[in-house]
Protein backbone atom coordinates (compact mmCIF):
# COMPACT_ATOMS: atom_id res chain seq x y z
CA UNK A 1 0.00 0.00 0.00
CA UNK A 2 2.99 2.15 -0.05
CA UNK A 3 2.74 5.24 -1.89
CA UNK A 4 -1.64 5.43 -2.04
CA UNK A 5 -2.26 8.84 -1.42
CA UNK A 6 -5.30 8.66 -0.49
CA UNK A 7 -3.88 6.83 3.03
CA UNK A 8 -5.59 9.21 5.76
CA UNK A 9 -2.85 10.42 8.57
CA UNK A 10 -3.91 8.51 11.03
CA UNK A 11 -3.53 5.65 8.90
CA UNK A 12 0.02 6.42 7.76
CA UNK A 13 0.65 7.34 11.47
CA UNK A 14 -0.29 4.12 12.03
CA UNK A 15 2.05 2.47 9.91
CA UNK A 16 4.79 4.29 10.45
CA UNK A 17 4.21 3.15 14.30
CA UNK A 18 4.37 -0.47 12.96
CA UNK A 19 7.78 0.16 11.26
CA UNK A 20 6.80 1.32 8.17
CA UNK A 21 9.67 4.32 7.10
CA UNK A 22 7.82 4.44 3.77
CA UNK A 23 4.65 6.49 5.84
CA UNK A 24 6.70 8.82 7.68
CA UNK A 25 8.13 9.94 3.89
CA UNK A 26 4.61 10.12 2.62
CA UNK A 27 3.71 12.65 5.38
CA UNK A 28 6.74 14.72 4.85
CA UNK A 29 5.80 14.75 0.75
CA UNK A 30 1.81 15.83 1.90
CA UNK A 31 3.31 18.88 4.54
CA UNK A 32 6.52 19.66 4.14
CA UNK A 33 6.02 22.69 1.40
CA UNK A 34 2.74 23.74 3.40
CA UNK A 35 5.09 23.95 6.94
CA UNK A 36 7.69 25.30 5.42
CA UNK A 37 4.93 28.47 4.01
CA UNK A 38 3.20 28.83 7.10
CA UNK A 39 6.64 28.94 8.48
CA UNK A 40 7.86 31.99 6.28
CA UNK A 41 4.30 33.72 6.61
CA UNK A 42 4.97 33.53 10.45
CA UNK A 43 8.28 35.28 9.60
CA UNK A 44 11.05 32.75 9.50
CA UNK A 45 13.69 33.65 7.10
CA UNK A 46 14.08 31.67 4.14
CA UNK A 47 17.37 30.39 4.53
CA UNK A 48 16.15 28.77 8.07
CA UNK A 49 12.97 27.09 6.42
CA UNK A 50 14.68 23.93 5.16
CA UNK A 51 16.31 22.91 8.47
CA UNK A 52 13.29 24.10 10.61
CA UNK A 53 10.59 22.04 8.62
CA UNK A 54 13.56 18.89 8.53
CA UNK A 55 13.43 19.78 12.29
CA UNK A 56 9.58 19.66 12.82
CA UNK A 57 8.63 16.30 11.33
CA UNK A 58 11.61 14.79 13.16
CA UNK A 59 10.73 15.84 16.50
CA UNK A 60 6.69 14.82 15.83
CA UNK A 61 8.08 11.73 14.49
CA UNK A 62 10.48 11.18 17.64
CA UNK A 63 7.86 12.53 19.95
CA UNK A 64 4.84 9.97 18.70
CA UNK A 65 4.31 8.53 21.92
CA UNK A 66 3.07 12.10 23.44
CA UNK A 67 0.79 12.59 20.41
CA UNK A 68 -2.53 12.44 21.61
CA UNK A 69 -5.58 10.43 19.18
CA UNK A 70 -7.90 12.87 19.35
CA UNK A 71 -5.55 16.23 18.17
CA UNK A 72 -4.62 15.28 14.29
CA UNK A 73 -1.39 15.09 13.05
CA UNK A 74 -1.10 18.22 11.39
CA UNK A 75 -2.27 20.44 14.24
CA UNK A 76 0.45 18.44 16.14
CA UNK A 77 3.20 19.28 13.75
CA UNK A 78 2.10 22.53 13.42
CA UNK A 79 2.67 22.61 17.09
CA UNK A 80 5.74 21.64 17.13
CA UNK A 81 6.77 23.63 14.64
CA UNK A 82 6.14 26.88 16.01
CA UNK A 83 7.61 26.00 19.41
CA UNK A 84 10.59 25.31 17.03
CA UNK A 85 10.17 28.75 15.39
CA UNK A 86 10.01 31.29 17.90
CA UNK A 87 13.74 32.23 17.31
CA UNK A 88 13.13 32.06 13.99
CA UNK A 89 10.63 34.67 14.31
CA UNK A 90 13.05 37.22 15.67
CA UNK A 91 15.62 36.24 13.17
CA UNK A 92 12.87 37.09 10.35
CA UNK A 93 11.71 40.35 11.32
CA UNK A 94 15.13 41.59 10.06
CA UNK A 95 13.67 40.36 6.04
CA UNK A 96 13.25 42.49 3.69
CA UNK A 97 12.00 41.40 0.45
CA UNK A 98 9.28 39.03 0.42
CA UNK A 99 7.97 36.72 -2.76
CA UNK A 100 4.35 36.56 -3.32
CA UNK A 101 3.46 34.04 -5.93
CA UNK A 102 -0.31 33.44 -7.10
CA UNK A 103 -1.94 29.88 -5.91
CA UNK A 104 -5.32 29.96 -6.23
CA UNK A 105 -6.20 29.78 -9.86
CA UNK A 106 -6.86 33.37 -10.83
CA UNK A 107 -11.09 33.92 -10.92
CA UNK A 108 -11.01 35.73 -14.14
CA UNK A 109 -7.63 35.28 -15.88
CA UNK A 110 -7.26 38.92 -15.81
CA UNK A 111 -3.21 39.77 -15.03
CA UNK A 112 -5.00 43.25 -13.27
CA UNK A 113 -6.53 40.49 -10.67
CA UNK A 114 -3.50 38.73 -10.25
CA UNK A 115 -1.34 42.04 -9.54
CA UNK A 116 -4.09 42.95 -7.11
CA UNK A 117 -3.77 39.69 -5.06
CA UNK A 118 -0.01 39.95 -4.97
CA UNK A 119 -0.25 43.76 -3.83
CA UNK A 120 -3.01 42.60 -1.17
CA UNK A 121 -0.59 39.75 -0.14
CA UNK A 122 2.25 42.33 0.84
CA UNK A 123 0.64 44.16 2.45
CA UNK A 124 -1.52 41.26 4.33
CA UNK A 125 2.24 40.61 5.27
CA UNK A 126 3.39 43.90 6.45
CA UNK A 127 0.05 44.14 8.51
CA UNK A 128 0.18 40.09 9.98
CA UNK A 129 3.29 41.83 11.65
CA UNK A 130 1.19 44.05 13.71
CA UNK A 131 -1.21 41.76 14.97
CA UNK A 132 -1.19 40.00 18.58
CA UNK A 133 0.64 36.20 18.31
CA UNK A 134 -2.56 34.11 18.43
CA UNK A 135 -4.37 36.75 16.14
CA UNK A 136 -1.97 36.36 13.64
CA UNK A 137 -1.42 32.03 14.54
CA UNK A 138 -5.06 31.54 13.72
CA UNK A 139 -5.49 33.94 10.99
CA UNK A 140 -2.79 32.39 8.63
CA UNK A 141 -3.62 28.86 9.98
CA UNK A 142 -7.10 29.34 8.98
CA UNK A 143 -6.70 31.72 5.68
CA UNK A 144 -3.66 30.04 4.14
CA UNK A 145 -3.60 26.65 5.98
CA UNK A 146 -6.96 25.97 5.49
CA UNK A 147 -7.41 24.55 9.11
CA UNK A 148 -10.82 24.61 11.01
CA UNK A 149 -10.86 25.65 14.01
CA UNK A 150 -10.94 22.56 15.88
CA UNK A 151 -7.25 22.01 14.14
CA UNK A 152 -6.57 25.24 14.54
CA UNK A 153 -6.84 25.33 19.29
CA UNK A 154 -4.70 22.29 19.15
CA UNK A 155 -2.05 23.54 17.06
CA UNK A 156 -2.09 26.54 19.84
CA UNK A 157 -3.42 24.73 22.81
CA UNK A 158 -6.59 27.11 22.76
CA UNK A 159 -10.28 26.82 22.68
CA UNK A 160 -12.15 26.31 19.40
CA UNK A 161 -14.80 29.22 20.96
CA UNK A 162 -11.26 31.56 21.22
CA UNK A 163 -9.94 30.71 17.94
CA UNK A 164 -12.66 31.39 16.28
CA UNK A 165 -12.85 35.28 18.20
CA UNK A 166 -8.86 35.82 17.04
CA UNK A 167 -9.49 35.31 13.61
CA UNK A 168 -12.73 37.39 13.67
CA UNK A 169 -10.47 40.22 15.20
CA UNK A 170 -7.76 39.80 12.66
CA UNK A 171 -10.08 39.90 10.18
CA UNK A 172 -11.83 42.53 11.06
CA UNK A 173 -8.07 44.69 11.92
CA UNK A 174 -6.41 43.82 8.15
CA UNK A 175 -9.45 44.67 5.84
CA UNK A 176 -9.38 48.02 7.30
CA UNK A 177 -5.55 48.11 7.06
CA UNK A 178 -5.57 46.41 3.73
CA UNK A 179 -8.72 48.32 2.25
CA UNK B 1 -27.05 36.28 -10.95
CA UNK B 2 -29.54 35.75 -7.70
CA UNK B 3 -27.76 34.77 -4.68
CA UNK B 4 -29.27 32.93 -2.25
CA UNK B 5 -26.24 31.56 -0.38
CA UNK B 6 -25.98 32.27 3.28
CA UNK B 7 -22.13 33.70 4.24
CA UNK B 8 -21.43 31.35 6.19
CA UNK B 9 -21.64 28.85 4.02
CA UNK B 10 -19.79 30.71 1.29
CA UNK B 11 -17.14 31.24 3.41
CA UNK B 12 -16.92 27.42 3.96
CA UNK B 13 -16.28 26.93 0.56
CA UNK B 14 -13.92 29.93 0.62
CA UNK B 15 -11.46 28.18 3.35
CA UNK B 16 -11.86 24.61 1.81
CA UNK B 17 -10.58 26.17 -1.61
CA UNK B 18 -7.12 25.17 -2.43
CA UNK B 19 -4.90 25.28 -5.58
CA UNK B 20 -6.39 21.42 -6.27
CA UNK B 21 -9.73 23.10 -5.37
CA UNK B 22 -11.07 26.13 -7.39
CA UNK B 23 -13.72 27.85 -6.02
CA UNK B 24 -17.49 27.17 -6.86
CA UNK B 25 -19.09 29.22 -9.34
CA UNK B 26 -21.85 29.90 -7.33
CA UNK B 27 -19.78 31.56 -4.65
CA UNK B 28 -17.46 33.23 -7.17
CA UNK B 29 -19.83 34.53 -9.54
CA UNK B 30 -23.28 33.94 -7.47
CA UNK B 31 -22.18 35.31 -3.66
CA UNK B 32 -19.03 37.19 -3.70
CA UNK B 33 -20.39 39.87 -6.36
CA UNK B 34 -23.02 40.81 -4.21
CA UNK B 35 -21.54 40.44 -0.60
CA UNK B 36 -18.72 43.42 -0.09
CA UNK B 37 -17.91 41.25 3.08
CA UNK B 38 -17.09 37.77 1.91
CA UNK B 39 -15.22 39.91 -1.09
CA UNK B 40 -12.96 41.14 0.90
CA UNK B 41 -12.01 38.25 2.98
CA UNK B 42 -11.98 36.39 -0.20
CA UNK B 43 -9.32 39.00 -1.43
CA UNK B 44 -7.66 38.24 1.91
CA UNK B 45 -7.72 34.76 1.87
CA UNK B 46 -6.63 35.04 -1.81
CA UNK B 47 -3.52 37.49 -0.52
CA UNK B 48 -2.04 35.41 2.15
CA UNK B 49 -2.43 32.06 0.43
CA UNK B 50 -0.41 33.86 -2.45
CA UNK B 51 2.87 34.73 0.42
CA UNK B 52 5.10 32.18 -0.59
CA UNK B 53 8.90 31.50 -0.61
CA UNK B 54 11.46 31.05 -3.23
CA UNK B 55 10.60 27.62 -5.42
CA UNK B 56 13.38 25.80 -4.21
CA UNK B 57 13.29 27.15 -0.42
CA UNK B 58 12.14 23.65 1.20
CA UNK B 59 13.26 20.82 -1.49
CA UNK B 60 10.47 18.61 -0.18
CA UNK B 61 12.14 15.56 -1.29
CA UNK B 62 15.75 16.75 0.45
CA UNK B 63 13.78 17.29 3.61
CA UNK B 64 12.18 13.71 3.42
CA UNK B 65 15.44 11.97 2.45
CA UNK B 66 17.10 13.38 5.80
CA UNK B 67 13.93 13.35 7.81
CA UNK B 68 13.85 9.21 6.96
CA UNK B 69 17.57 9.29 7.50
CA UNK B 70 17.60 10.70 11.13
CA UNK B 71 14.69 8.75 12.30
CA UNK B 72 16.44 5.47 11.09
CA UNK B 73 19.90 6.55 12.89
CA UNK B 74 17.95 7.60 16.15
CA UNK B 75 15.21 4.46 15.45
CA UNK B 76 16.99 1.92 18.28
CA UNK B 77 15.65 4.45 20.94
CA UNK B 78 12.61 4.31 19.53
CA UNK B 79 12.14 1.07 18.44
CA UNK B 80 12.73 -0.31 22.15
CA UNK B 81 11.58 1.79 24.38
CA UNK B 82 9.73 -0.62 26.73
CA UNK B 83 12.00 -2.99 27.21
CA UNK B 84 15.25 -0.18 27.86
CA UNK B 85 13.01 1.35 30.55
CA UNK B 86 12.34 -2.12 31.90
CA UNK B 87 16.13 -3.12 32.04
CA UNK B 88 16.92 0.36 33.67
CA UNK B 89 13.87 -0.49 36.18
CA UNK B 90 15.21 -4.14 36.74
CA UNK B 91 18.81 -2.58 37.72
CA UNK B 92 17.77 -0.19 40.00
CA UNK B 93 15.64 -2.99 41.61
CA UNK B 94 17.93 -5.31 42.17
CA UNK B 95 20.62 -2.77 43.04
CA UNK B 96 18.48 -1.35 45.97
CA UNK B 97 17.61 -5.14 47.09
CA UNK B 98 21.28 -5.81 46.91
CA UNK B 99 22.10 -2.26 49.39
CA UNK B 100 19.52 -3.07 51.58
CA UNK B 101 20.25 -6.61 52.02
CA UNK B 102 23.99 -5.92 52.99
CA UNK B 103 22.83 -2.68 55.66
CA UNK B 104 20.52 -5.34 56.45
CA UNK B 105 22.72 -7.90 57.52
CA UNK B 106 25.39 -5.50 58.48
CA UNK B 107 23.02 -4.12 61.77
CA UNK B 108 22.32 -7.49 62.57
CA UNK B 109 25.78 -9.07 62.29
CA UNK B 110 27.49 -6.16 64.91
CA UNK B 111 26.44 -3.78 67.56
CA UNK B 112 29.40 -1.44 66.56
CA UNK B 113 28.78 1.51 64.81
CA UNK B 114 28.26 0.68 60.59
CA UNK B 115 31.18 1.63 59.02
CA UNK B 116 31.57 2.42 55.00
CA UNK B 117 32.06 -1.17 53.55
CA UNK B 118 35.94 -0.19 52.19
CA UNK B 119 37.01 0.16 55.99
CA UNK B 120 34.99 -3.38 57.13
CA UNK B 121 35.23 -5.14 54.17
CA UNK B 122 39.31 -5.43 53.89
CA UNK B 123 40.41 -8.87 53.34
CA UNK B 124 43.15 -10.69 55.63
CA UNK B 125 45.27 -11.49 52.78
CA UNK B 126 45.96 -8.22 51.68
CA UNK B 127 47.53 -7.49 55.54
CA UNK B 128 50.46 -9.34 54.63
CA UNK B 129 51.07 -7.45 51.51
CA UNK B 130 54.65 -5.42 51.32
CA UNK B 131 53.55 -1.55 50.07
CA UNK B 132 54.49 -1.97 46.99
CA UNK B 133 52.82 -5.40 46.44
CA UNK B 134 49.82 -3.31 47.46
CA UNK B 135 50.49 -0.10 45.02
CA UNK B 136 50.92 -3.26 41.87
CA UNK B 137 47.41 -4.45 43.21
CA UNK B 138 46.03 -1.05 43.23
CA UNK B 139 47.36 -0.30 39.51
CA UNK B 140 45.52 -3.52 38.23
CA UNK B 141 42.36 -2.48 39.93
CA UNK B 142 39.42 -0.97 37.60
CA UNK B 143 39.55 3.23 37.94
CA UNK B 144 36.21 3.22 39.28
CA UNK B 145 35.63 0.41 41.70
CA UNK B 146 31.93 0.10 42.85
CA UNK B 147 32.08 -1.63 45.60
CA UNK B 148 34.68 0.76 47.24
CA UNK B 149 32.04 3.08 46.66
CA UNK B 150 29.55 3.29 49.99
CA UNK B 151 26.36 1.75 49.37
CA UNK B 152 22.94 3.40 49.18
CA UNK B 153 23.91 7.20 49.08
CA UNK B 154 26.42 6.22 46.20
CA UNK B 155 23.58 4.79 44.15
CA UNK B 156 22.07 7.39 42.83
CA UNK B 157 25.08 8.95 41.33
CA UNK B 158 25.92 5.84 39.31
CA UNK B 159 25.45 4.82 35.73
CA UNK B 160 23.66 1.97 34.14
CA UNK B 161 26.90 0.29 33.04
CA UNK B 162 28.58 1.01 36.74
CA UNK B 163 25.21 -0.49 38.27
CA UNK B 164 25.99 -3.52 36.06
CA UNK B 165 29.38 -3.69 36.72
CA UNK B 166 28.64 -3.56 40.81
CA UNK B 167 26.26 -6.65 40.20
CA UNK B 168 28.48 -8.88 38.48
CA UNK B 169 31.40 -8.30 41.18
CA UNK B 170 28.32 -9.05 43.58
CA UNK B 171 26.91 -12.63 41.72
CA UNK B 172 30.85 -13.47 42.13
Amino acid sequence: MAGDASLTDEALVAAYRNGAQWAAGMLVERYAAKLGRFLYTRGAPEADLEDLTQEAFFKAFRSLEGWRGEATFRSWLYRIALNLGRDAWRKGRKRTQVTLEHEIPSTDGNPESLFEAQETGRRILRELGTLPRLQRDVFILRAQQGMNYAEIAQALNTTEGAARVHYHHALRRLKEAVA
Amino acid sequence: MKCDMKCDEARRLMHQADSNTALPEEVRVGHLPECPECAEEWALIRGVRGVRPQEMAVDVQAVARRVLLRLANARPDTARPTRRRMSRIVIWATAAAVAFGVGLSSLRSTSAPILPISTVSVLPELADLRQDELNQLLAILPAVDPLSQPLGAGLSDMTDDELQRLLRAMEG
